[in-house]
């Protein structure tokens, strides 16, 4: 005899269900058979494998609509030793997030408080192995990640290795502003850098920024990505854009980081500690299928191992080092890229406050 | 099928009487039970798969093609089987330590809203160091290796650990104090509260456009979508035809500069948020007055003098936490022992359908032919206890609620996909901890339900205005914790995701693919 169990779905909606006939109190009526038949109840986990590089996957993908509301005191994930040239701070852990929230409060110290909760589609925890040199199979790495997720991240961002792919936008006026602020300017007089942002007038200027090494905005050093990363901001050799045709030409050669973390005069490498608060996905689309970020996750491997983007419909993969990653990467390209959170360039050059988490007096640590 | 399975099941009636080990019990005792729940403990069993074969079967993969797990092996067996290996007997709780079932209520679920029973099942229980989950646990995560092997056989690693966490904190605490120190906390606290108003007034505003530009899309697309086909610009550009449009190229050119103007005022918005924020008191903009005084309530608590003490906040929970970090690591120098827990072992091969990707000439990223492939699985765990969990269930009129409460340790989890191999090719998480706490029976009832399309939900109600003070100080937060990690081999230190609340959670099942 081969005995035969099926799987979580049908054991938990068994036992639900009987649990609920013990509870007797709730409204409930029982099916028809034709309404049971049409129940296949086999496809709330699925699994799926594939092979790139050498490295084989398995993937346990769980159907799921998940709203969170959810404050962490600390989240550290590959807290070792290491001493390499491309880790690029003091801190002991790969990504060390402390106070993380996601989703928010409204209203938080008042009789309207509400919760905003931060949304996730289809998690799934993927596997993948690789056979050594030895000819043996070997567990290379692990992650947890999601189908799409939207809504506030927030956290006191210690160290985060891994992609943190975002978008400054704003007007130049608000960097010529700021610019000036800085440097106790009541006009620009012969600066060039504030003249050039002047003569940007209100165009819309743009940078990608992404996870870089304080002092520089190097992203790798000695062609390794770097880890442990406490800034992140316009890439050394990057610049800020614009589609303005008058300025298209003008604005990369004045407002590039050259390699000292500023452009056109302005700080082009932020604090990860300024950004308090940020928006995964697209705030502007309420719609998760439209507006969520696609391709969140977080893993751990021994090795450079290259995850599958699930963002990506030219099968992209993720490159990934050893240790712990974590990846906010945009998805798309053109004007359809969404980018897992967009600053505008004022809360970039100020920093990002943190969006109330808690209910009442304290924002975080509730 | 050839099962090797031993076991006494020891069936304890009326807990109440329960108190030493066992003896007979006479009428007169007999009499006295109220027979208000069960005992049980199993003693001296083991479970061995052997050679029998079983299958997990209805699963599928995203293509809807159905999958096979086949259990190639499975056993339960004592601590220090070698993963199965011998038939080491196993215990799980004593009659001092049982299992219990029964119905609760009142001072015996403290937290069950009144009136309200609850069947309740509840693990072996032990108040000491070693065997109490929660403090061994912690002691766990900050010793990092596992106690008892080669290098890991001083138990105080922890309390250096924590010390260095704890100095990391008080650091913190002082630098506040200091910088505040000639302004006061509840001086600091005042201003803030006067200048968040702005803030407040202008976050609304930030909401308003931001449904603004929510509302000028969905009409763009709209309209684009209406618009007609010849020369087309990708969306969010307008046609080229000036006064010559038809009308509904202008309608929805129109809808484009609708839709900018609504970014500009949204930008604008945002400017003014910033500014407001940026207000300066003390020498401090209000970001950083916010910030700073956030941390330290964090830390030590929200002030309630101009001095603030710190006796609360998790520089105070460091300090508890640092108390049983010692009384563990003491009790383990004076030879004290855990009760030994469980080896679980699974070993499984199943066929899955394998999607081949591979670089082309050209340097593109192809998908390939899908073909079979054959794995091996196995998941071994040693050391298990599932010592002081529980589990109230009820029903009230909106169905089955629960709260729950696992207190989960193993000193190794493997993960290996070799059968002739070592620990340095698998996957082994050493020192795991899982502190998992769903719902409080009165603040934050955990609801399942079944939908009627047959998916499921499970739903923990949010914190609110009117409970968020019980709520923050008695909900239980979650843990989850890796003393080290490491793949094949290599160490990739340890994991923690510590004081997790859940807030609010609405968690439904979806067929895959959706």
């Amino acid at each position: 005899m081969r005995p035969t169990c099926y799987p979580l779905k049908s054991v938990l909606t068994l036992l639900c269900g009987s649990l609920f006939v013990c509870a007797a109190q709730a409204e409930l009526k029982p099916m028809a058979d034709s309404e049971l038949a049409e129940i296949t109840g086999q496809a709330l986990i699925t699994l799926d494998g594939m092979t790139y590089g050498g490295f084989e996957y398995t993937r346990v993908n769980l159907g799921a609509d998940i709203d969170l509301m959810t404050n962490i005191d600390e989240l550290r994930l590959g807290n070792y030793s290491r001493n390499q040239p491309n880790t690029v701070s003091n801190q002991p852990a790969d990504i060390r997030i402390d106070n993380f929230a996601l989703g928010r409060v409204d209203n938080a110290n008042s009789s309207n408080a509400s919760v905003v909760p931060f949304q996730v589609q289809d998690p799934y925890l993927e596997f993948a192995f690789k056979v050594n040199g030895q000819g043996v199979r070997e567990v290379a790495g692990i992650r947890l990640g999601f189908g799409r997720a939207r809504g506030d991240l927030s956290g006191d961002m210690q160290s985060l290795t891994g992609n943190m792919q975002g978008l400054v936008i704003g007007s130049a006026s608000t960097a010529r502003e700021f610019y000036m602020q800085q440097n106790n300017l009541n006009t620009c007089g012969f600066d060039l850098d504030c003249i050039a942002l002047t003569v940007a007038g209100n165009a819309e200027i743009y940078s990608e920024i992404q996870l870089v090494k304080n002092g520089t905005g190097d992203t790798t050093v000695n062609g390794q990505p770097i880890n442990r990363a406490t800034h992140i901001g316009v890439p050394n050799g990057s610049s800020f854009n614009t589609d303005n045709a008058l300025l298209s030409g003008l604005l990369p050669s004045i407002a590039k980081n050259n390699g000292d973390c500023t452009a056109s005069g302005l700080p082009a490498c932020f604090p990860l500690l300024n950004y308090k608060s940020i928006f995964v996905g697209d705030r502007t689309q309420a719609d998760l299928s439209i507006g969520g970020a696609q391709g969140v996750f977080f893993s751990l491997q021994n090795q450079n191992v290259p995850w599958q983007d699930l963002a990506s419909t030219n099968n992209q993969f993720v490159a990934t080092q050893s240790g712990a990653f974590a990846n906010f990467a945009k998805s798309g390209e053109g004007a359809n890229t969404i980018y897992p959170f967009i600053v505008s360039l004022y809360e970039a050059l100020n920093g990002a406050a943190r969006v109330p988490t808690c209910i009442g007096d304290l924002s975080k640590g509730c | 099928m050839n099962r090797h399975l031993r076991e006494i099941l020891f069936i304890l009636l009326a807990l109440p009487g329960l108190s030493m080990a066992m003896e007979a019990l006479d009428d007169r005792e007999l009499g006295e039970v109220s027979g208000a729940g069960v005992g049980f403990f199993l003693d001296d069993f083991f479970y061995d798969q052997g050679s029998a074969s079983a299958q997990v079967s209805g699963l599928k993969d995203s293509q809807g093609n159905a999958l096979t797990i086949d259990l190639e092996r499975a056993y339960i067996k004592g601590d220090g089987s070698q993963r199965g290996a011998l038939d080491t007997p196993a215990q799980v709780g004593t009659p001092l330590h049982p299992f219990t079932l029964k119905v609760v209520s009142g001072a015996a679920a403290p937290t069950l809203p009144s009136g309200t029973q609850a069947l309740q099942l509840t693990t072996p229980t032990w108040d000491d160091p070693l065997n109490d989950t929660h403090q061994y646990g912690l002691w766990s995560y900050y010793q990092g290796c596992l106690y008892g092997e080669a290098g890991c056989t001083n138990p105080t690693l922890a309390q250096v650990a924590i010390d260095t966490e704890l100095g990391g904190l008080e650091t913190t605490r002082n630098a506040l104090l200091a910088r505040y120190q000639s302004v006061g906390f509840l001086t600091l606290k005042s201003g803030i509260d006067q200048d968040m108003l702005l803030v407040e007034q202008r976050r609304a505003q930030v909401a308003t456009e931001t449904t603004d530009v929510q509302g000028a899309y969905s009409t763009m697309e709209t309209l684009y979508a209406a618009a007609p086909a010849n020369s087309k610009p990708e969306l969010g550009e307008k046609y080229g035809c000036g006064i010559f449009c038809g009308s509904a190229a202008q309608a929805y050119n129109n809808s484009v500069d609708d839709y900018q103007a609504q970014l500009d005022e949204l930008a604008a918005a945002q400017k003014a948020l910033g500014e407001a924020w940026s207000v300066e008191r003390h020498g401090y903009s209000l970001n950083q007055r916010a910030t700073d005084l956030d941390e330290f309530s964090s830390l030590c608590g929200a002030p309630t003098a101009e001095s603030p003490t710190c006796v609360v906040g998790r520089i105070q929970k460091t300090k508890d936490n640092r108390n049983s970090v010692v009384l563990v690591a003491t009790t383990l120098q004076n030879g004290g022992t855990r009760v030994k827990g469980l080896d679980v072992g699974l070993e499984t091969t199943f066929s899955l359908p394998s999607t081949a990707y591979s670089v082309d000439g050209n340097g593109n990223i192809i998908k390939g032919a899908t073909t079979t492939r054959n794995d091996f699985f196995s998941i071994n765990l040693e050391g298990f206890t599932l010592n002081g969990a529980y589990l109230n269930l009820w029903g009230d009129s909106t169905g089955l609620q629960g709260e729950a409460s696992l207190q989960m340790y193993t000193d190794k989890l493997v993960i290996g996909t070799c059968r002739n191999c070592t620990d340095a090719n698998r996957l082994v998480a050493k020192n795991l901890y899982f502190d998992i706490n769903l719902g409080q029976a009165s603040l934050q009832p955990l609801n399942f339900s079944v939908l009627g399309d047959g998916e499921l939900r499970l739903s923990l109600p949010s914190v609110t205005w009117n409970n968020h003070q019980a709520f923050y100080q008695q909900v239980p937060k979650s843990n989850i914790s890796v003393g080290n990690l490491s793949m094949g081999g290599v160490d990739l230190g340890s994991q923690v995701v510590r004081g997790m609340r859940v807030d609010y959670l609405d968690m439904r099942t979806v067929n895959l693919p959706r």
